[in-house]
């Protein structure tokens, strides 16, 4: 069963199989590249519209809101012929009741020549929502207060009811550009590849060179004609700028500066990626894709945990890669990030350095405790002769079954202070009351250890039970007519048939106590400053408390960086894993 | 359990008598705290002014239960009783769709050698790598473009693919365990592969799958942070959101809490001592062929 069809691993696939892998490699290139361009270019003319859509509000509000004047504004910018800025004005402009907000509705549907154009769909329904809104909101004697906090809701209908609230609106009114990027990729990957078959269509060509000059094709021509037509996007926004200063005057203000995000760096970034990843993964893919066109149904085994697993986890890990380089403003800041938490500039109020210390020192105290208390009582349960052990292996299991967050709770309330049952056993001892969760590193860490410690010794419990299980008796026997001693049988024949069961089990109860969330951030939060908390609860608190997202996703990857070069070190792991492999 | 006796063979009487300590001790510290939120669950009071090491309950009121199982929403519909419901779907759907998912792919990767095998599972293993945190925004964007928030099969979605890397591990390592000489004689037979898998590798891995089952379970029985983040609506709230409702930043409502982690870990628990015999078998075989 399973033999590898086509033998010889080494040999290169067809062209067109590898022509095929070309085209998903350049792909996976393009349409990032694609996402990011119309990012860019949806940022600018966002803000483009908005200042749009301010300028003529504010002429609105200066000419009075009366049906005529509105009329003669509206016709005067011809702002009824672009969609999202006519979904605005019915809200900025529209008046406090019902009545305003249709009668602006139709002056805006009104087309440059005069005749009415038809609503889009979403402004239709957009402007009964407004209307409805309006309408409850005057009846309760809305001012607007809760402008700023209330969500999206909470603006559109400030946007209506106060003329303050225009800004707010403006913000929540605002659409998405749509813009056609989907054919220039589609039209130079295509290219690429009629370029790539013809330059290997002999059998037995190096693949890579090709490839990675179709890599290169593509990657530069494609992220050209998007940087080009999202240039022509921004200046058409620009140029619509330009004539509404022209036709408000002064009292407009300025348009806002439009950076030049789309530039060489992003034409020469995306083909080299494009070039190297092509000429990287040609044969491998090639394999696959020769391999599939074979035993299809093996793929299609495979394919739903894949995409599944690529669309979920490691799109948003990208995602949040790309997040990593940018700051608050979503502006590119390159290493800013990873730099404010390698050297922090003295503003920051915890060490990163430190922070690594705690989180090694937690991890590595974790897993010997679970280690030691796990293997311990594997140790005697697994006496044969050792009578109510299935009742002991039942209830010893029992914090394996409750959920971590509750188990991080309730052992916050053991160590309160005044009611918690911590200080009641060392008041039972003659100890003073403790301040467990108070000022002290000591107290906290210890509090966290305690918890995460009662937390996670079940399991390896039970893979101890697993091994132990497996091993047969009669080396036991052997070594002991060979006159090993107890502890001699522990070490020569015990510690080395457990390895390749523990040795995963460690690694994997590594990952899980270096990310321990729940613990750290439930237990002791982090006290006292900080202190405590290890590198994936600094990460949340960049987020939630710092709101820096770029800062947390920086922090994630630097803690994804450790974990990954953990395993690779771990040699041990490696050969284990190579071994599942084969 | 095995005959082996890896400590050494002759125990004396009291030995076993010094076991017998250590472990009753061991088991009264991992129990202990148990005992405590059952205690405060059945009390009437939120505070537990003046520390008690005795978990024996002192009141056996209902009240706190009451509250949390009585919760009723504006319209006077029953809350609790809908958000226990989405918590059930959520799982099940979940253990279910994942399990299936897992299942064909692992059997893929243990039986068969094709080009892309080693990378597929290297990709499943690094997957396990990412820190949550930095996918929680992409993932709340992902799942607001769907139109997938506030919705159960949202997160029947995201739990599963995510449980799902851990699950082709496990159920791989433990195929691998199983001889092909069996398949073999099936395929023999005249058997399809997906016959062969559902007649012969199936019911031999039920250890296996019954472990990957109850930790898919699990998982999305117990997962607090992603369904914080993705459902707003109380109707759409699964049960480990709510007890989150009684625990405030500064005022802790430790009686209703306790109560809401009764009824939350009990059907969890429940499930994991129904299947924990399979735990030992199912979780090591795969490491220790």
């Amino acid at each position: 069963m399973g033999a590898m069809p086509g033998g010889d691993r080494n040999a290169a696939p067809r062209p067109l199989d590898q022509a095929l892998a070309v085209a998903v490699l350049l792909a996976a290139v393009l349409a990032p590249g694609t996402f990011f361009a119309r990012l860019e270019v949806a940022r600018e003319v966002a803000a483009s519209e908005e200042w749009r859509a301010l300028a003529v509000g504010r002429q609105i509000v200066a000419s009075g809101a009366d049906e005529a004047a509105l009329a003669a504004t509206v016709r005067t910018t011809g702002a009824g012929a672009v969609p999202g800025l006519s979904a605005t004005f019915v809200q900025t402009a529209g008046g406090t009741d019902e009545f305003g907000i249709a009668a602006t509705a139709r002056l805006l549907a009104l087309g440059p020549n005069g005749m009415p154009v038809e609503l889009p769909k979403d402004l239709s329904g957009r402007v009964k929502e407004a209307a409805g809104r309006a309408k409850s909101s005057v009846g309760d004697g809305g001012t607007g207060a809760a402008c700023i906090d209330g969500g999206e809701q909470a603006r559109l209908l400030c946007a209506v009811a106060t003329p303050g609230g225009a800004v707010a609106g403006v913000m929540a009114g605002r659409s998405d550009v749509q813009a056609p990027f989907g054919w220039p990729a589609t039209a130079t990957v295509a290219g690429a590849l009629l370029f790539f078959l013809a330059a290997s269509w002999k059998r037995g060509t190096r693949p890579e060179v090709p490839a990675a000059v179709a890599g290169l094709l593509a990657g530069g021509v494609g992220a050209l004609l998007l940087a080009w037509g999202g240039r022509g996007m921004i200046d058409a926004a620009g140029a619509a700028e330009t004539s509404l200063s022209g036709l408000l005057g002064a009292a407009a203000g300025s348009p806002p500066l439009h950076a030049p995000s789309l530039g060489v760096a992003f034409v020469v970034s995306l083909a080299v990626v494009a070039a190297l990843l092509a000429a990287a993964g040609v044969r491998g893919l090639g394999r696959v894709v020769s391999d599939f066109r074979d035993r299809p149904f093996l793929y299609a085994a495979i394919a739903p945990a894949m995409i599944g697993m690529v669309l979920l986890i490691f799109v948003p890990f990208f995602m949040g890669v790309y997040l990593a380089f940018l700051d608050n403003n979503r502006t590119f800041v390159g290493l800013a990030n990873f730099v404010e938490i390698l050297a922090p500039s003295g503003t920051s109020d915890t060490n990163f350095y430190l922070t690594l210390g705690v989180t090694v020192l937690w991890t590595t105290l974790n897993v010997v405790m679970h280690v030691a208390i796990g293997l311990g009582l594997a140790l005697i349960l697994s006496d044969a002769r050792l009578r109510g052990k299935a009742i002991y292996r039942v209830l010893l299991i029992v914090p394996w079954a409750i959920p971590n967050y509750i188990t991080a709770l309730v052992w916050k309330w053991i160590f309160n202070t005044q009611y918690g049952p911590a200080n009641a056993f060392l008041a039972l001892l003659g100890v003073a009351p403790v301040d467990w969760l108070g000022r002290s590193f000591v107290t906290n860490f210890t509090a966290n250890l305690v918890t995460n410690t009662w937390l996670g010794f079940p399991f390896m419990m039970v893979i101890s039970l697993g091994a132990l299980q497996s091993i047969p008796a009669d080396l036991y026997e052997a070594a002991e007519m060979d006159g090993a001693g107890r502890w001699a049988r522990f070490r020569h024949v015990t510690l080395p048939l457990l390895k390749p069961a523990l040795v995963p089990a460690i690694v994997l109860g590594t990952i899980w106590t270096f990310n321990m969330f729940n613990v750290v951030y439930l237990v002791s939060g982090g006290a006292p400053d900080n202190q405590t908390n290890i590198l994936i609860t600094e990460a949340y608190r960049a987020f939630r408390v710092l709101k820096n997202y770029g800062l947390a996703a920086a922090y994630s990857l630097i803690i994804f960086f450790i974990l990954a070069a953990y395993t690779m070190v771990t040699n041990r792991v490696t050969r284990a894993a190579e071994s599942v492999y084969e | 359990m095995s005959d082996s006796n890896p400590a050494g063979r002759k125990v004396s009487r009291g030995g076993q008598a010094t076991r017998h300590a250590v472990l009753v001790a061991v088991t009264l510290v991992t129990l202990l705290p148990v005992a405590w939120v059952v205690k405060m669950a059945l009390s009437d009071s939120q505070s537990f002014q003046g520390a008690s090491l005795s978990p024996i309950p002192e009141e056996a009121s209902l009240a706190n239960v009451a509250e949390v199982t009585g919760s009723t929403d504006a319209d006077g519909s029953w809350l609790f009783g809908r958000q226990a419901l989405n918590s059930v779907i959520v799982s099940v759907f979940t253990t279910l769709f994942g399990i299936t998912v897992a299942c064909t792919a692992a059997y893929a990767f243990s039986r068969f050698r094709f080009a892309g095998r080693r990378a597929g599972l290297f990709l499943f293993l690094v997957s396990q790598m990412f820190p949550g945190i930095m996918m929680m925004i992409p993932l709340y964007v992902i799942m607001e473009s769907l139109h997938l928030l506030d919705t159960m099969l949202g997160l029947v979605l995201v739990y599963s693919t995510t449980s799902v890397p851990f699950s082709v591990w496990m159920l791989k390592g433990y195929f691998d365990t199983i001889p092909k000489d069996l398949e073999e004689a099936a395929v023999i037979d005249g058997a399809s592969p997906i016959r062969t898998f559902w007649s012969v590798v199936l019911p031999l891995s039920l250890p296996a799958i019954a472990i990957t089952a109850l930790f898919s379970f699990m998982s999305a029985w117990n997962e607090f942070v992603l369904a914080y983040t993705f459902l707003s609506k109380q109707s759409a709230f699964t049960l480990p959101v709510i007890i989150r409702n009684y625990v405030g930043e500064h005022d802790v409502r430790w009686g209703l809490f306790a109560a809401a982690s009764l009824i939350v870990s009990a059907p969890v628990v429940a499930l994991f001592f129904t299947l924990q015999r399979y735990l030992v078998g199912g979780l090591t075989a795969g490491a220790v062929k």
